[in-house]
């Protein structure tokens, strides 16, 4: 996609990203309320699940695109001195790429 | 005073000088909620690592949720989650050109700004 097309590809990835959160926190939700994990052994089998575990490496990868967006789209609109906004940009990506790194793990190795 | 674009128009953002109509009222919670939902990223993931961690790391992070401060936080990530989860499905349905019209979308960010923090109460009640 063309340098100019970035704000519509933004506006695409956030509506599609939304719509996979919204249904999964939708679903955990509803799930933690109709049959919520009695012991830690059940906890582990729900998430270590390897259909839920794939939902949820996909999550991971939403919520990055998808905080990323929204935070990018606040940092530009409210924080104008050029090097704090590129400062606080990078803080917010790095945290954010840390974040899913470190949640790919815990993941992995929650697998059964 | 207020910054310009570069062909001159004027940007102004000031949040504590602009009288916000109720749906801009609920949008702007809509980016605060965000912004709060992403600080708790690294919260969640800590707490999931924990809970995966072992019997009693289970345990241990039954206990963290377990203090009033905990509840407080929860309560707010709670109203968070639900206003944004709200407040972006009114925005696909806006984008669908669905309640587009003017009393609709009024009502609406009314329905949002009232919804989410009822069913945080009553969710967090249910959950704990």
């Amino acid at each position: 996609m063309s340098r100019t097309a970035t704000g519509l590809r933004a506006w695409v990835v956030q509506r599609a990203t939304a719509v996979y959160l919204g249904l999964f926190f939708v679903y955990l939700l509803v799930h933690w309320l109709v049959a919520p994990p009695p012991d830690y052994a059940a906890w582990r089998a729900w998430i270590g699940h390897p259909l839920m575990g794939t939902a949820l490496l996909l999550f991971v990868v939403a919520l990055l695109l998808h905080a990323w967006v929204g935070m990018r789209d606040i940092l530009i609109d409210y924080v104008q001195p050029t090097a704090l906004r590129v400062g606080l940009l990078a803080v917010v990506g790095l945290g954010l790429i840390a974040c899913a790194l470190w949640a790919t793990v815990v993941l992995l190795l929650a697998r059964q | 005073m207020f910054t310009l674009t570069r062909n001159g128009k004027p940007i102004y953002l000031n949040l504590l000088q602009i009288r916000l109509p109720v749906p801009g009222f609920m949008s702007i919670l809509h980016r605060v909620s965000g912004a709060f939902l992403t600080l708790a990223i690294p919260l969640a993931i800590y707490l999931l690592e924990l809970s995966l961690s072992g019997p009693e790391g289970y345990a241990k992070a039954h206990v963290l949720l377990d203090g009033w401060l905990a509840r407080l936080v929860l309560l707010g990530l709670l109203w968070a989650l639900l206003h944004h989860l709200f407040a972006g499905i009114r925005y696909l349905l806006l984008d669908v050109d669905v309640g587009i019209d003017k009393p609709r979308y009024r009502q609406s960010a009314w329905a949002v700004l009232i919804a989410a923090p009822v069913l945080a109460v009553l969710l967090l009640g249910v959950l704990s």
